[in-house]
C-alpha cells in the first residue's frame, strides 16, 4: 500500500472501519513508515476519546453474566441452545463482541434507534417493537442482524423463589426465551439466544426461579402482533 | 481488533495524552458534526462496519465514507483538544 492510498483510509484504519486484510497491508506498511504512523497519531486521541460516548448505565450483574456465557458459546437460559436450533431449524450465531457496545446502548438507552430505521429500510434483519403500555409493564424487544434483547420497565420484584420468564410464539406454541435478570429499580434484560421475527407473540409470566418448559397463568405482560 | 493493534503500535510513536474526557463533553463533540458525518461514525466505530458496508447502508460511495470518516475524526479531534484546554 502506498501512502496516499494509506492517507484516504487512515481514518477508517483508526476506527476500525476496514476488513482484515487492509488492515494487514496497512499495519506491514506502517513498519516501514515511520511518519505516517505519527500522522495516525493525530486520529488515535479522537477515537480514544470516542470510547467515553458509550452510553454509562450499568446494566444489572446478570447481564454481563449472560453476555460472557453467550460470546464463549454456551447456552445463555433455558432450554439450550442446541434444543432450540433442533427444533427451529435456525442455527444461533455466536455473540459478535464487536456488537455489544452498541446493542447495549440500544438496550438500555435506544441512542441508534436512527440505526435500526437505516436498516430497516435497507430490508435486513433490524426491527424495534414496543410493548405494553406506560401505565403497567411495558417495553421493547430489539433485534438487530443476529443479537437480540428484550429490555422491560415497571416490574414488581417476584416472589420469593420465582422469575419473570419471557416465551415467543409464531404458531399455537409457546417457546421459552429464558428468564430475566431484573434489577431493583424494575427493569428486566433477557438477551435472546435465538431469532426472534418481528411477528412473534411475545408473553412475560411469572415461574419458579428455575424456569418453566410452559407458561403459566401469571402472565404480567402480553404483545400480540 | 485493529483498534487494539493501533493503539499498540501507534503509542510507541506518539504520546497519546492519557485523559478522561466526560462522557457528555464527547456526546456533544459528536453530536456536534454533521449529521451525515456522525452517522457515519457511529456505523464505524459503535457498530463495527466495515466503510463499504457503510456505503452499502447509507446509499452513498465508498469515496463519501471515507472523507466523511475523516472530516469527523479531524473535527472531533479541534473539538475535544478545545474541550481540555
Amino acid at each position: 500500500m502506498r501512502c496516499e492510498e494509506l492517507d484516504r483510509v487512515a481514518a477508517a484504519y483508526i476506527l476500525g472501519a476496514l476488513p482484515e486484510n487492509e488492515i494487514a497491508e496497512i499495519d506491514a506498511h506502517l513498519v516501514g513508515c515511520p511518519n505516517h504512523s505519527i500522522a495516525l497519531g493525530e486520529f488515535l486521541q479522537p477515537s480514544e476519546d470516542l470510547l467515553q460516548a458509550t452510553p454509562q448505565l450499568e446494566p444489572p450483574a446478570g447481564l454481563r453474566d449472560q453476555i460472557m456465557r453467550a460470546a464463549r458459546g454456551a447456552p445463555v437460559s433455558l432450554p439450550t441452545r442446541e434444543a432450540r436450533e433442533e427444533r427451529s431449524g435456525w442455527r444461533a450465531p455466536k455473540l459478535r463482541l464487536r456488537l455489544l457496545p452498541a446493542l447495549l446502548a440500544v438496550a438500555l438507552v435506544g441512542l441508534l434507534g436512527w440505526n435500526l430505521s437505516l436498516q430497516m429500510s435497507q430490508g435486513s434483519d433490524a426491527f424495534v417493537r414496543y410493548m405494553g403500555d406506560r401505565e403497567s409493564v411495558h417495553g421493547q424487544i430489539y433485534f438487530v442482524e443476529d443479537v437480540g434483547v428484550i429490555t422491560l420497565e415497571g416490574l414488581a420484584p417476584t416472589p420469593e423463589g420465582q422469575s419473570y420468564q419471557a416465551w415467543s410464539a409464531t404458531e399455537g406454541t409457546w417457546v421459552s426465551l429464558g428468564l430475566l435478570d431484573v434489577s431493583d429499580t424494575g427493569q428486566g434484560f433477557l438477551l435472546l439466544s435465538r431469532h426472534v421475527s418481528e411477528e412473534e407473540r411475545i408473553l412475560v409470566t411469572i415461574e419458579p426461579a428455575t424456569g418453566s418448559s410452559r407458561p403459566s397463568d401469571a402472565v404480567v405482560l402480553r404483545s400480540e402482533r | 481488533m485493529s483498534i487494539e493493534k493501533t493503539r499498540e503500535r501507534l503509542l510507541s510513536f506518539e504520546s497519546v495524552e492519557t485523559r478522561i474526557l466526560d462522557h457528555d463533553v464527547v456526546e456533544r463533540a459528536l453530536s456536534s458534526l454533521p449529521a451525515e458525518q456522525s452517522h457515519t461514525v457511529q456505523l464505524a466505530y459503535f457498530r463495527g462496519y466495515t466503510q463499504m458496508e457503510i456505503s452499502t447502508i447509507m446509499s452513498v460511495p465508498l469515496g463519501t465514507v471515507k472523507s466523511r470518516l475523516r472530516l469527523a475524526l479531524e473535527r472531533l479531534r479541534t473539538l475535544l483538544l478545545e474541550s481540555v484546554v
